[in-house]
């Protein structure tokens, strides 16, 4: 039913160029992209209205994990709306978001959502139809998005790689953060992410257990970082023993007739005990 | 510390977005190996455990084939239980950001792996 699938998407090289050509089509879509972390990008008369993936936290997850909306509310809220066409003007409807509020959560997750998206290649991705998403807000252009999301990776940057090497890492509380009086000093967001830094969290995790964006929570971990706070966690040294064969090292072996090393002793010789003075 | 049923576990966290604890129970309960940081191992088996085998009654009921998970949905999170062969069930804690393509796509070769592993025992 939709009119633009009436006209063929050229071939895109990669997901940016797919969006500008949903622009230029002003096409209603869903495009779900596989990878890791893979995601579903929903596009409205060819804008960017919202993004989903499992890499940052969403719309949803932001309003119940932050305790901004009780789990009832929720429930209420999704039961009035089947079609879940209509989520966010019922949240605003029943007062309980503000429609302001609720457009900076839905621009904010959908450029979080985008930062996290960039932070891995896609394997492949498919345009679908539209289906329904929690949005508010009046989309926006694949140029914007592109823009904000280079803003996020340029504020993190140290060098190349950088920002998707930080994402992935798993970090720790580092023993400088246990002397009495420093944490103290921290604000209280950063007080947050250090206690959840337990050496198992990548940022993506603190973002969900604390119900936070993804890139404010790689920007306070890269201050902690910075302040030696937090350290990457190396994994435990306590390994399996090796059940490998116990034998020198070859650079070691017979080669070396030299005359360090010590006489060996030959089966059938030296058996006989040698004479002993004290015998 | 780490034998290979234990970093199967830790495997999984690493390979899927949103799986935060595991545990490896036998099916009456006992833990057989954990990957946690918040959940009590015990109590997760045990709980685990019984809920497996009420799955196994309510597909019964159902009349819906075997049972091949129990989840348990909820505001913030899952918890996911897989059985592992006959005698043991996998317990998978995530949170809701799971990555559940990748979650579907990794978790038939891992009970299958744990399953190999714990066949040896005798």
């Amino acid at each position: 039913m939709t009119e633009g699938t009436k006209e063929p998407l050229p071939d895109s090289r990669n997901v940016p160029a797919l969006l500008v050509a949903l622009q230029t089509q002003q096409r209603s879509c869903t495009v779900v992209v596989t990878g890791t972390p893979g995601g579903a990008i929903h596009v409205r008369d060819g804008l960017v209205v919202a993004m989903e993936t499992p890499g940052a936290p969403g719309v949803e997850g932001l309003l119940l994990r932050s305790g901004r909306i009780g789990e009832e509310a929720w429930s209420a809220v999704r039961a009035a709306d089947t079609t879940h066409e209509h989520l966010a003007a019922e949240l605003v409807h029943r007062g309980l978001v503000g429609a302001g509020e609720l457009e900076v959560i839905s621009l904010s997750a959908l450029f979080d959502a985008a930062f996290a998206l960039s932070l891995a290649v896609p394997d492949s991705w498919e345009v679908t139809d539209p289906v329904p998403t929690l949005y508010r807000n009046a989309g926006v252009t694949p140029e914007r998005l592109l823009g904000e999301v280079s803003r996020r990776v340029n504020l993190l940057a140290g060098e190349p790689g950088s920002v998707a090497a930080l994402a992935r890492t798993r970090l720790r509380t580092a023993s400088t953060a246990r002397i009495p009086g420093i944490v103290g000093r921290l604000p209280a967001r950063h007080q947050d992410v250090l206690a959840t830094t337990d050496g198992r969290r990548t940022a993506r995790d603190i973002a969900f257990t604390l119900g936070r964006g993804l890139f404010s929570v790689m920007i306070d971990l890269r201050l902690l970082l910075d302040r030696g706070l937090v350290r990457p966690h190396t994994p435990s040294t306590e390994q399996r023993p090796s059940t490998a064969p116990r034998i020198a090292p070859p650079a070691a072996a017979p080669s070396a007739l030299d005359s360090t090393s010590l006489p060996r002793r030959l089966p059938g010789r030296h058996s006989a005990p040698a004479h002993r003075p004290h015998d | 510390m780490s034998d290979p049923v234990t970093d199967l576990l830790i495997a999984l966290r690493d390979n899927v977005m949103g799986v935060t604890e595991t545990t490896l129970a036998t099916s009456d309960g006992l833990v057989v190996a954990s990957d946690v940081n918040k959940t009590h191992p015990e109590s997760m088996a045990a709980v685990a455990a019984a809920t497996i085998a009420l799955g196994h009654r309510l597909a019964d009921q159902g009349g819906t084939g075997h049972l091949r998970e129990i989840s348990a949905r909820c505001s913030t999170g899952h918890v996911i239980v897989t059985a592992v062969g006959e005698r043991a069930l996998l317990a998978v804690v995530a949170d809701d950001g799971l990555d559940e393509a990748a979650f579907r796509r990794e978790i038939p070769a891992v009970t299958a792996q744990l399953r190999r592993h714990l066949d040896k025992d005798v």
